[in-house]
């Protein structure tokens, strides 16, 4: 088909593995810049593994304080030669994209063994500045309208939905409260040690109604990154691995939506699941971008998990904790963890690693085999534009 | 009171954001065309906090998405009384350097 939307004619990821999950340890500021998040994250990859810093021949990278810097100039910093980089200023999308693109590349003989990691730092005013300067849109049509930021933009989206679908804030807290739980035995969840109520959570201080505190993410340092490489080398080296069994991404899906009620995955869903060969009651455990609960709502019912609008009655049948009947961000999610800037979108993915690879960092979801991991990122204006889904598998 | 928008002389778009070609035909031929501003309001937020400190004694005030009747949405700040599925009409005003608009509702004459 051509010009059309679809996917038809994606090849499989057949041969390519996702080894070595790795968590730089998150802290609410920091005073080393990002440089040092990403080469730290660099670091744990080759001494988990053992490899030489030369035999990572690709690096993938995704940030939103490396300014002025890129990829490119992380080779410089760390003494790398490598013969294929991508840079993916993407955000919550990046985890996915990057998954994508290097596993293209060790495909196709680009590179042989990819390094895929997102870091950020943190200091205060950071974010403030990372808002203003986000994109000309949203420096000409969103910021001047009460300088509130994604908190503003996400109100509305969430507003909006709540309308249309009837949803309660007691539906948005059972995501929160379930990922709380799930943060308890997280070491790296920021806020892994404090409990939350659902009472708690609906007797918050208003940020942007219908937005209260627990809807909205802490801003954190820190990085998450993983390997890609030929199945054969991981089997070599005894890593732990998993296989792609499907993935996709859009961007600005539904652009004449006048306010986001669906992302791009909605588009691509059937194409996710067709390339897999599984369904979504095969999945043993979801990892969403949880940047605020009506997304994760919109995930469940763009990813074949509900219909549209039924986000709400799904959230209430189902137990979303890792011992539950519907394991949802096993970690804690960016609500409980911390939102480590680009690393955020690299969550989900490293989480689906560690589930299926039996590395998890907190509790392990029993039986793991299949995870879904869910990405969306760039608020450039009044929504997100880049959505991406990955199932991966654990190889046996 | 009317408020101006971005229109393509080439195939009649509208859009806003402002543009530098027309998002549907990709034509250089954009001028800003008077509109009533009449639209529907689709969505509302009271912002209780703000990363731009002057906004700091304004707080708590209501933002809202509003789909426009010329086929765009923006964002306004809501004048009191105006609430999600009134038909509202957008005044622009200065702030600062800025243009902002205000959505307030309709008066049903
Ligand atoms: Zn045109």
């Amino acid at each position: 088909m051509i010009g059309g939307s679809g996917q038809g004619g994606a090849r499989d990821y057949r041969g390519i593995a996702v080894a070595c999950p790795v968590t730089v340890p998150y802290v609410k500021q920091a005073k080393q810049p990002a440089h040092w998040f990403i080469g730290s994250a660099l670091r744990m990859l080759l001494e988990r593994t053992g490899l030489d810093k030369a035999a990572v021949d690709g690096l993938a990278v995704s940030s939103f304080s490396l300014g002025p810097d890129t990829t490119v100039a992380l080779t410089e910093h760390f003494d790398m030669s490598p013969r294929w980089i991508e840079w993916l200023p993407t955000g919550g999308a990046s985890g996915v994209m990057a998954l994508r693109r290097a596993a293209r590349a060790v495909q196709d003989g680009d590179a042989s063994i990819v390094a895929c990691i997102a870091g950020d730092t943190a200091s205060p005013g950071d974010f403030g500045d990372l808002v203003r300067n986000f994109s000309r849109f949203s420096g000409t049509a969103a910021y001047p309208y009460g300088g509130a930021g994604p908190n503003g933009i996400f109100a509305l989206i969430t507003d909006h939905y709540m309308r249309r679908f009837g949803a309660t804030r007691a539906d948005f807290g059972r995501i929160a409260v379930s990922q709380r739980v799930n943060a308890r035995d997280n070491p790296n969840a920021l806020l892994g040690g404090k409990a939350l109520s659902l009472d708690a959570y609906l007797a918050a201080p208003p940020i942007a109604e219908p937005l209260h505190l627990y809807d909205c993410v802490m801003p954190c340092a820190g990085a998450e990154a993983f390997l890609v490489m030929d199945e054969a080398r991981a089997r070599a080296m005894g890593l732990p691995h998993a296989r792609i069994r499907g993935a996709i991404e859009r961007h600005n899906g539904f652009f004449d939506d006048p306010v986001a009620e669906r992302g791009g995955w909605a588009i691509d869903c059937d194409a996710l699941y067709a390339q897999a060969g599984v369904g979504p009651e095969d999945v043993s455990c979801l990892q969403s971008y949880d940047d605020y609960p009506v997304i994760v709502a919109l995930q469940l019912e763009g990813l074949g998990f509900c219909a549209q609008g039924e986000a709400p009655a799904f959230l209430r049948a189902r137990d979303f904790t890792v011992e539950g009947n519907f394991p949802h961000n096993t970690c804690g999610g960016q609500l409980s963890s911390g939102q480590a800037g680009a690393a955020g979108g690299f969550l989900p993915v490293v989480e689906a690693l560690r589930q299926v690879t039996y590395q998890p960092l907190g509790q392990q979801v029993p039986g793991a085999r299949i995870a879904l991991a869910s990405g969306y990122g760039m608020v450039t204006y009044d929504r997100c534009l880049a959505s991406g889904a990955v199932l991966v598998e654990g190889a046996a | 009171m009317t408020i101006r928008l971005q229109t393509c002389a080439g195939c009649g778009a509208r859009q806003y954001p402002e543009r530098d070609l027309c998002r549907v035909c990709l034509a250089d031929e954009l001028r800003l065309v008077d509109d009533h501003g009449r639209g529907r309001l689709i969505a509302e937020t009271k912002l209780h906090r703000s990363l731009d400190p002057a906004f700091a004694s304004e707080l708590p005030l209501r933002i809202g998405t509003v789909a426009l009747e010329a086929g765009v949405r923006l964002i306004a700040f809501l004048a009191p009384g105006a609430a999600p599925g009134d038909t509202v009409v957008l005044r622009a005003a200065r702030r600062g350097e800025q243009t902002i608009f205000i959505a307030e509702k309709e008066q049903r004459e």
